[in-house]
């Protein structure tokens, strides 16, 4: 009696060990997949653009943080009295400003002549950028992967019951400073002016408000997010490796996040990220085993799609999206 | 194959001025074991003279009376033209990039030094992204240009096209280690080079074992994860014949379920569950650095290893090069960067020479073996007056004893699947201080390897059936 | 001239398959020409009865059955969709089932063509008139992720079901196109084996190119007909504007699974097709990469024409062979010519080591991309440029020219 219930305790330690780390990680994941819908999100907001070249675009930030920090050392080289993680920590911001003004040019010379045409063909001009950037992005990466060599390496930590990366932590970290940041922009001019824009275009034009510039600046951020989940995505324990040929497919799977969440809502992106790490996660922790080998190979995988196709069920423009009103 | 050995040993030691005596001591003798008919130059080869080489390679040929050509040969402008069917932009990119580097280095310096019998080499490369759609319209499209293939990356793709090859007889060279393609049955004109996935998985996991038996762990466990697909399951079959011919218990078996793309923390999470001592992954680098880099988070330690191509150089300047220069156990079907033998300091010497800026990397040496095993074909058929595609076939079926001049095993394309089973890898750990050197980081522990358990399997067919 | 063209005197010449003379006799030595290929009697063109050329040009009409389907629900019925591939993949693996040969871990049962091929449709359609209520419910881009969402799920079920796909990169080999009354009886018609037919020396090659090509205008036949039909007007009444058709009295639901359940069958077909004319797949290739092919040849054929559609299967198709043989000429003037020409390939292409250049012909290690890299690039830029710049595709450049000599010598 007394074995059984040491037994059924231990059982009970490992279950909520087990619970925990795939807690953890979902989390870690869905910061990923946050930080990747943030910028998804606020693109579509300001310009009804669904962009298909994020992930291209991610791997191309992440490749400028690959080179800044360990090729060329920049900005740290003119800097090295500052700790190496801080320095670490300036050329991610390098790369995430050049890749922002990327985004500005993709935005003016791709982007802009498309507003206003059908859906179909501005799908397509995403999916096109998407072969072009990735195409280049692969030329520059060269034949083999590219680490990042970021301060935290491959260390980790306890946190209670759970183990993860410090790296992961920073994710975390990184995506709530973002989230916080897209909140408080949205309360300045400019983000005003956004919402006024995405609200109505002809009436904020009549304002005064150049709706040019609000998709510039939308683009400007929403490459900028990419680049930061680019880097975020091409760290330990998550690819060790770093920034590789196939980095740029990591962002097709945070596309059920924005929709889960609703295209045109910032929370939504925050919670449909989480929500997608988390069941991608559980997923691979609990449906797994011979009990579920009917399910086949890489069911959790498919998991955040699941999920989207039963909440667009029930909610057609996802949890926190506004309903579309149509009219003759 | 005598003819064309000598002659491209003669031009190594042409090129490399720093030859030494002994390595022209080697490869006399094999001259001689090797057999075959007689010419000058073998007498111009057992000298080692350097002085004499570059006319006495020039010499080695004497063009046959009649030539029989159909496709890839044009007699009259002097060429012969190759094809490759290689992924220049898919998954594999990362590897198949520098062996096409390292065949066309190799082709411009054979048609610097006096082509095959005068005729210029040509290679006609065409891309198929790893698909195998387009690896079926790549090789549609150069099959009536070409008289062999000198490159095909992947197994399904390589299988896709089979049937093509074999109604063409055209002699193919896969940049995969299938063990079905030393098996008669299944490709008769693929022709494999090196260890098969499924040896290579036993004579890895022999060494391991010897390895774990020193440290005083008499009953190592093992967990295995793989992709699906050849690539993966070929060497988990190897693991499996392994493990149940040793007496090991296998704690975790996740064949088949690592899926790129996808979380792979699960995969990791089981490995680490079954507490096992070795683990042998087969996949590509970037997911074989989540799946590791997933356990090693939750303070695994064990004794990694896989096929080939799940290890890239890049893992040495990663946050995970101090655990994997702890963990991981290297095989290679040739010898890698550096190794000790005239075929490597060739490839070596023809990187320098060409000045492209590439670092240091085992698969360039690949993309040399695999166009020396064509130059073997394309020069015995040359001698035989036989160029077409089907003379070709049977000019490399002819040959018993192919020799890479030390840089791979010799091979022998005659006889049945067993006499053409080549068992020997090349092992090698892991090391950044090789890597800091102006190395390629795999630091050499034994050339021509086969485990004990390799040695006695018998290979009669493919370890895994598609 | 007995009337003036364009001109209409009933209802039913207008909406008939050709109107006018012009487009009768056009089409039909059009026809004929594709038809007398593989014999190379035309002059100049001759190279297209080579094997390889037959063989790219029966990929073109491969895409372009498998495009006329993705044209009825994106071009007529305006339903944007991603997820193309995964019909393809059901149509190719239903005939993998029925007309294949039992493999090591493999299904099949050896039927002959005729009932594989349409069961290969039939079986797709099905599987998209019970997707479509779901997905009809969302709209706009929401539909194009749901779509896709269904390629990333089809893969999974691909690769799950290794006794029908084969297995994840490993695959199953497809039937041929083989004519036979029951399973094992000798085929009447063989399309896999050279013969002769009617004393004429045919290659299975250009045999398969004429299988095709009927199929091809039985489809295009098809397509038309639904568009001109009641049918086709109520997908493009829903197309421009949704609302307005149901108070119309249009079943907007109803129309959009119908739409979705036609596509699919068209896709099936394909996938069917692709099978027999590759011999072997994997569960990989229906991928969301073959999707976007589908999407480019509208876009860049023209969307909401079938001749767009079929203009846009040629360019996609033939794209990445012009890149290639342009880069070789590319490569060929600057490394043999002098003057400026040569100067001018010169700076493009890179031929050695240290040659720089934005494409190289060696692939490895020059500077520069590849031929493959440069063939993606180029892919993307000219989806980029025609969306941008000709919006209608290339039917709209061929709208152009043929204005400019209707009304030649006038400029307006």
């Amino acid at each position: 009696m007394l074995d059984l219930l040491v037994f059924a305790q231990a059982g009970g330690q490992e279950a909520a060990d087990k619970f925990a780390n795939a807690t953890a990680s979902g989390v870690a994941l869905g910061a990923i997949y946050a930080l990747l819908a943030l910028g998804l999100v606020l693109i579509y907001k300001a310009t009804q653009v669904l962009n298909f070249a994020h992930g291209a675009i991610a791997a191309l930030g992440a490749f400028f943080a690959a080179y800044l920090a360990t090729v060329i050392n920049f900005p740290g080289r003119y800097a090295t009295f500052l700790p190496t993680t801080v320095q670490w920590i300036l050329s991610a911001l390098v790369a995430v400003l050049i890749t922002a003004a990327v985004g500005l040019v993709l935005e003016r010379l791709a982007i802009r002549p498309m507003i206003g045409e059908p859906l179909f063909s501005v799908v397509m001009i995403t999916i096109a950028l998407d072969i072009v950037i990735r195409t280049i992005t692969d030329d520059f990466i060269g034949a083999n992967p590219r680490p990042l060599g970021d301060p935290w390496g491959a260390d980790i930590v306890n946190i209670g019951p759970a183990v993860v990366a410090k790296s992961e932590i920073a994710t975390v970290i990184v995506t709530i400073i973002c989230l916080v940041g897209i909140a408080l922009f949205f309360r300045s001019r400019y983000g005003v002016a956004m919402r006024a824009t995405a609200f109505d275009q002809e009436a904020a034009m009549a304002q005064g408000i150049s709706a040019g510039r609000i998709f510039a600046i939308a683009w400007a951020i929403g490459a900028g997010l990419a680049a930061a989940a680019g880097v975020f995505s091409s760290l330990f324990p998550r690819s060790s490796i770093g920034v590789g040929n196939t980095t740029a497919f990591f962002a097709f799977r945070a596309l059920p996040a924005i929709v889960i969440g609703g295209l045109d809502s910032i929370t939504g992106a925050v919670v449909g990220g989480f929500i997608i790490g988390l069941a991608e996660s559980y997923a691979g922790a609990y449906i797994t085993g011979a009990t579920w080998s009917f399910l086949g190979l890489g069911f959790s995988g498919v998991m955040p799609y699941l999920v989207m196709f039963v909440v667009l069920l029930v909610r057609p423009y996802g949890l926190f999206g506004t309903e579309e009103i149509r009219r003759v | 194959m005598k003819k064309m050995r000598i002659f491209v040993l003669v031009l190594a030691l042409a090129l490399i001025a720093a030859a030494c005596s002994s390595d022209s001591d080697d490869t006399t003798t094999t001259v001689a074991a090797s057999g075959g008919e007689e010419t000058t130059t073998t007498t111009a080869a057992a000298s080692g003279g350097e002085e004499t080489t570059t006319t006495a390679a020039t010499e080695t040929t004497e063009a046959p009376a009649e030539m029989k050509i159909d496709f890839g040969v044009d007699l009259e402008a002097g060429t012969i033209t190759i094809g490759q069917t290689a992924d220049l932009t898919g998954p594999f990119a990362p590897l198949v990039n520098p062996i096409m580097a390292g065949q066309q280095m190799y082709w411009a310096w054979v048609n610097a030094n006096g082509g095959i019998g005068g005729l210029e080499v040509l290679m006609e490369t065409r891309d198929t992204a790893y698909q195998v759609e387009q690896h079926i319209a790549a090789y549609d499209e150069i099959r009536d240009q070409v008289v062999a293939i000198s490159h095909t990356t992947g197994s399904p793709q390589t299988l896709a096209i089979a049937d093509a090859l074999e109604e063409d007889s055209m002699i193919a060279v896969p940049a995969t280690w299938y063990s079905g393609w030393t098996d008669t049955n299944i490709a008769p004109t693929v022709l494999h080079t090196g260890a098969p996935y499924c040896l290579e998985a036993m004579s890895l996991l022999d060494w391991m074992l010897a390895e774990e038996v020193k440290e005083g762990n008499d009953a190592p466990t093992l967990a295995i994860a793989s992709i699906p697909g050849d690539f993966g399951l070929d060497p988990m079959a190897g693991a499996l014949i392994w493990a149940e011919t040793n007496g090991i218990e296998v704690v975790y078996d996740g064949s088949g379920t690592i899926i790129p793309g996808q979380d792979l923390k699960p995969v990791a999470d089981a490995i680490v569950a079954s507490g096992a001592d070795l683990v042998y992954v087969t996949t590509t680098p970037s997911t074989f650095s989540e799946v590791y880099g997933g356990a090693l988070t939750q303070g695994f330690e064990a004794k990694w290893s896989g096929a080939g191509p799940t290890y890239n150089p890049a893992f040495l300047v990663s946050p995970i090069a101090d655990a994997i220069q702890r963990d991981w156990y290297g095989g290679f079907y040739m010898q890698p960067w550096g190794g000790d033998s005239a075929g490597m300091a060739l490839t070596m010497q023809l990187v320098e020479a060409s000045g492209a800026d590439i670092p240091a990397n085992d698969y360039v040496g690949l993309g040399v073996v695999e166009a020396m095993l064509v130059h073997a074909a394309l020069q015995k058929a040359y001698e035989n007056g036989d160029m077409t595609r089907a003379g070709v076939l049977a000019a490399v079926r002819s040959l018993d004893n192919v020799d890479f001049l030390g840089v791979a095993p010799a091979e022998n394309y005659t006889g049945s699947t067993s006499d053409q089973i080549q068992r020997a890898i090349t092992l090698w750990r892991p090391s950044v201080a090789n890597l800091e050197a102006g190395g390629s980081g795999s630091e050499i522990v034994e050339t021509d390897f086969i485990g004990p358990t390799a040695e006695s399997f018998e290979f009669t067919e493919a370890c895994y059936q598609f | 001239m007995r009337t003036r063209p364009r001109l209409y005197v009933s209802y039913s010449s207008e909406m008939s398959l050709l109107p006018t003379w012009t487009q009768k006799i056009a089409a039909f030595v059009f026809l004929g020409l594709l038809a007398v290929i593989p014999f190379g009697v035309i002059p100049g063109l001759g190279f297209l009865a080579d094997n390889d050329w037959l063989k790219i040009l029966s990929r073109v009409a491969i895409f372009a059955i498998g495009a006329l389907g993705l044209h009825i629900l994106s071009g007529l019925a305006g339903q944007v969709s991603l997820g193309h591939a995964f019909f393809v993949g059901i149509g190719a693996y239903t005939a993998a089932v029925l007309g294949g040969e039992v493999g090591e871990s493999t299904w099949g049962l050896g039927l002959p063509i005729w009932i594989w091929l349409p069961a290969a449709g039939i079986v797709a359609a099905a599987i998209g008139a019970l997707i479509a209520p779901t997905a009809v419910r969302v709209r706009g881009i929401y539909l194009a992720i749901v779509t896709l969402g269904l390629v990333f799920i089809g893969e999974w079920i691909f690769r799950s079901l290794p006794f029908i796909t084969g297995g994840a990169q490993a695959g199953r080999k497809f039937p041929g196109f083989e004519f036979r009354i029951w399973k094992e009886s000798p085929p009447l018609l063989d399309f896999t084996t050279d013969s002769s037919w009617f004393g004429i020396e045919m290659t299975s090659e250009a045999k398969t190119y004429l299988l095709l090509l009927v199929f091809v205008v039985v489809s295009v036949v098809i397509a038309k007909n639904i568009q001109r039909t009641r049918i086709g007007r109520a997908f493009m009444s829903i197309r421009d504007r949704d609302i307005a058709a149901e108070v119309m009295g249009v079943a907007d639901a109803k129309n959009k699974v119908l739409a979705f359940a036609l596509s699919s069958g068209f896709a099936g077909i394909t996938g069917a097709i692709l099978g027999a004319f590759v011999g072997r797949l994997v569960p990989e290739g229906f991928s969301l990469f073959m999707s976007i092919q589908f999407v480019a040849i509208l876009l860049i054929g023209g969307i909401g024409t079938v001749s767009g559609t079929l203009l846009g299967s040629a360019f996609v198709v033939l794209l990445p062979r012009i890149v290639q043989d342009f880069t070789g000429l590319l490569a060929s003037t600057a490394e043999s010519g002098t003057g400026l020409l040569s100067w001018v390939a010169g700076i493009f292409v890179s031929t050695g080591l240290n040659d720089p250049g934005i494409v190289s012909t060696l692939p490895g290690t020059s500077p520069g991309l590849n031929v493959g890299q440069f063939n993606l690039l180029l892919y993307g830029l000219l989806l980029i440029g025609f969306l941008i710049f000709e919006p209608l595709g290339l039917f709209g450049i061929w709208i152009r020219i043929r204005n400019y000599w209707k009304s030649w010598p006038f400029t307006y």
